[in-house]
């Protein structure tokens, strides 16, 4: 139940962070005993640089305090989307924070929508429509490989967002989203090889009012042959836009300064100064500076998002 | 999408790619867009999205309009394509005729022709040049053309999208430069959703940050909000626009910062001084405000080779969508009562933040025109072990700045600093390329979250 909404405590069950460094954190589940590869059952003990976390006693403890470890410590902190994405077993190529954020953004997503989704995948950008709509909206994903939806359902289950989605096994570019959701999606969006194929699906699938539809592709073609079918639809607003954020790492550097003034100067007056032939060269004074580095290698490309708005005339 | 126009809301009233946020005050108002002005009783009680055409009823400075409602469903497709694109046009040709017309002709037309094809389509007839322009010259004067004669427009149902989009484009700066893809990632750091308490501080956002929680939080859960800002009246246009239920509008208390710190340090004090003092605290920030009114619309039909347009300054006497939207009807009266009742609202809110306060946070967001670190550090106290911190700044430095200090008095972990490139493309088959122009500043966000910070408070 650990993600739906802010908790104090840690309590068993709860899948959590483990944040030692900003390199190294991931997610446990919290429970006493695991079992082995005997098939045992054993004591849960999870290993980290910093040495041996007995994770049941983890429980009870505020989220965001120190944890002691045998030779260092770490910070527990509660499971949230942005952090599952960073930490989720990948099924499938996933959608990250910034991609997904202006997804919800454009989609119009509010907590009483009613999101259509396919394919489900591994599962991270449902999440945060999940959060986005706890309470009150309500969330269909598909997907045409079951043992993705099997693991998907229970993910969703153990984080808490149970009866707020239905997570199904179906191809949606052959069969739509079944005949219960005819006229019923505010929102639909598509993370498919072949998106331009479900485009009469998501045309039946939208309220009678209308709704926003999205579409990612990795691929321009792709991106292309959809935006033809929305066309061909009828959509209005169609705008496709590529998303990239970097992330900049401060740094305090110190930056050298030489002074060559000295030189205009006649030898005498200076030779203290110049360094004798088999001495070492003085160090020269430094100038403290605040900068940032991009990430050595960065994200160059995502996908394409391409979004439109249907409206029943 | 699914409910009407009402009197008292607001709307978006679009024409091609011109959008206008509009507070339909009364059934017998106008809405203003360029020299045309518009009579607006005939949106009442119709749906969001409906598409109107517009009949000339009166000429002079400002010509004034009527609107009809389209429901011929067969043209109305093209129609409504062509509200955003502006592109149904390729059926008009030149017919040969060499003759021009006069501007006299021309005016005389305008009210003679109901249609802004055949409008066009005269003057294009007309005019001698047109044959020789290249195809895409052609294609942009007719653009042009029909951007001036184009007579539908569409009433718009105000989104927290629409909204982003209609106060970056029109000028960056009336929301800090907080481009719609760093507002999306703010909400998503932030966690805001319909269960927890949230503190903002926000300044000179034109009370989009506010907007984006209130409509993140919705209205059937705990969420609650404690919006912070600096001046005597919070900016609170775009949470006005999403058009919000009272009840709805109830979850966030949106109260001075120094006032409600005051309050909390050192209990109630006599309610007059605490405000002359905010008052005087603040009044250079107010005078920068209204120094800057400008119109709330935007108009992005420019070609597409001239540099984008930065600020529109110019003022519209029948504009109701300024800087300073009145906060209540009261406003305008200034009784005795009225002051007592403001006075109350004011310390009602005091004192339910004051309440959350003494509960704490599940997150904190920084916009704001200020240096964050000193306001981040005052606030920090509030906020629960293990939530996420979001500041927005304009300036990089600031932020840079802002991590080192956060850092030393470890403050928060896992603090990043991020900044976004975004860009449109045409997609067209055989021509699909990136826009040729993109929006250069995302702003700058740096997020984190609290830990054990040792400041303990009773
Ligand atoms: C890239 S993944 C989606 C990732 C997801 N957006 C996420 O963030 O985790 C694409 C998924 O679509 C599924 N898929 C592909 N074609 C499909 C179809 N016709 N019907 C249903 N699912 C399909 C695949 O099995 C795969 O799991």
């Amino acid at each position: 139940m650990s993600f739906t909404k802010p908790e104090r405590v840690i309590n068993e069950g709860d899948t959590v962070i483990l944040y030692i460094t900003i390199n190294n954190m991931h997610a446990i589940e919290v429970k006493s005993h695991t079992t082995n590869k005997h098939g045992q059952k054993v004591e849960y003990v999870h290993q980290t640089a910093y040495g041996a976390l007995k994770v049941q006693s983890l429980i009870g403890k505020e989220y965001g305090t120190k944890i002691h470890l045998p030779k260092g410590y770490a910070f527990i902190l509660q499971m949230n989307p942005e952090l599952w994405t960073m930490s989720l077993p990948h099924r499938t190529q996933i959608l990250y924070t910034p991609d997904i954020s202006m997804i919800l953004m454009q989609l119009e997503i509010q907590p009483s929508s009613v999101i259509i989704e396919a394919g489900t995948g591994s599962g991270s950008l449902s999440h945060y429509f999940l959060r986005a709509i706890y309470g009150k909206g309500h969330l269909y994903t598909f997907d045409f490989h079951e043992s993705r939806v099997d693991q998907a359902r229970e993910e969703f289950q153990k984080h808490g967002f149970g009866n707020f989605v239905t997570a199904q096994h179906r191809d949606v570019v052959s069969d739509g989203f079944t005949d219960d959701l005819n006229g019923k999606a505010d929102a639909i969006f598509l993370d498919l090889p072949a998106p331009y194929k479900a485009i009469d699906h998501v045309v039946k699938a939208l309220k009678p009012s209308g709704g926003r539809f999205c579409a990612f592709s990795p691929c321009i073609e792709q991106t292309q042959e959809t935006c033809l079918q929305l066309e061909k639809y009828g959509f209005l607003e169609i705008h496709t836009i590529e998303i990239l954020q970097s992330e900049h790492i401060v740094r305090e550097k110190n930056i050298p300064v030489m002074d060559l003034s000295f030189v205009k100067q006649k030898r005498e007056d200076t030779e203290s100064k110049l360094p004798k032939r088999d001495e070492k060269r003085p160090q020269l004074p430094t100038r403290k500076i605040l900068t940032t580095l991009n990430t050595p290698i960065q994200q160059g490309h995502t996908g394409y998002l391409t979004f439109a708005t249907f409206l029943r005339i | 999408m699914d409910d009407t126009i009402k009197v008292g809301q607001y709307i978006i009233v679009q024409r091609q790619n011109f959008t206008k946020l509009h507070k339909f005050s009364a059934l017998d108002s106008t809405v203003t867009l360029g020299k045309e002005m518009v009579e607006l009783k005939n949106i009442a009680g119709q749906n969001f999205f409906q598409t109107f055409k517009m009949k000339l009823i009166a000429s002079g400075k400002k010509r004034l309009h009527e609107l009809e409602i389209c429901d011929n469903a067969t043209n109305l497709k093209d129609i409504l394509t062509s509200i955003e694109s502006g592109s149904d046009n390729r059926n008009i040709l030149d017919d040969g005729k060499s003759q021009s017309l006069s501007y006299e002709e021309i005016i005389n037309m305008r009210q003679t022709l109901s249609d802004s094809k055949e409008i066009i389509g005269t003057i294009i007839a007309n005019s001698n040049s047109f044959n020789q322009k290249t195809e895409f010259s052609q294609e942009k004067y007719i653009k042009k053309k029909e951007k001036k004669y184009f007579e539908f427009i569409q009433v718009r149902k105000p989104t927290l999208r629409l909204l982003t989009e209609i106060f970056y484009r029109q000028d960056p700066e009336k929301a800090l430069g907080l481009r719609m893809d760093s507002l999306s990632q703010l909400i998503s750091y932030s966690g805001v959703n319909s269960m927890g308490n949230y503190l903002i501080y926000e300044s000179g956002s034109s009370g989009l940050v506010p907007a984006a929680f209130l409509n993140s939080m919705g209205d059937h859960g705990d969420a609650r909000l404690v919006h912070l800002h600096p001046g005597n009246f919070p900016q609170m246009q775009a949470v006005y626009a999403l058009n919000l239920t009272d009840h709805h509008l109830k979850r966030c208390s949106s109260v001075n910062i120094y006032s409600v710190l005051r309050q909390y340090y050192q209990g109630i004090e006599e309610n007059v001084e605490t405000l002359s003092q905010t008052e005087s605290e603040n009044e250079k920030m107010d005078i920068d405000e209204s120094s800057r009114k400008r119109k709330l619309e935007n108009d992005d039909t420019e070609d597409d080779n001239k540099p984008p347009k930065r600020q529109n300054f110019e003022e519209d006497e029948n504009n109701e969508q300024q800087n300073e939207v009145p906060i209540s009807d009261e406003n305008s009266s200034n009784t005795l009562t009225d002051r007592e009742e403001k006075k109350r609202k004011w310390q009602l809110d005091n004192d339910e933040a004051i309440r959350l306060f003494k509960e704490k946070f599940d997150s904190l967001t920084i916009v704001a025109k200020e240096d964050p670190f000193p306001i981040v550090k005052e606030l920090l106290p509030f906020i629960h072990n293990g939530r996420p911190v979001v500041i927005f700044h304009a300036c990089k430095e600031v932020l840079m700045e802002c991590y080192t200090s956060l850092k030393n008095h470890n403050l928060l972990i896992n603090v990043r600093l991020f900044s976004n490139f975004m860009r449109d493309y045409q997609v067209l088959p055989m021509r699909t390329h990136p826009a040729i122009q993109l929006q250069g500043n995302s702003g700058w966000l740096l997020v984190g979250y609290t830990v054990n910070h040792g400041i303990t408070l009773n």
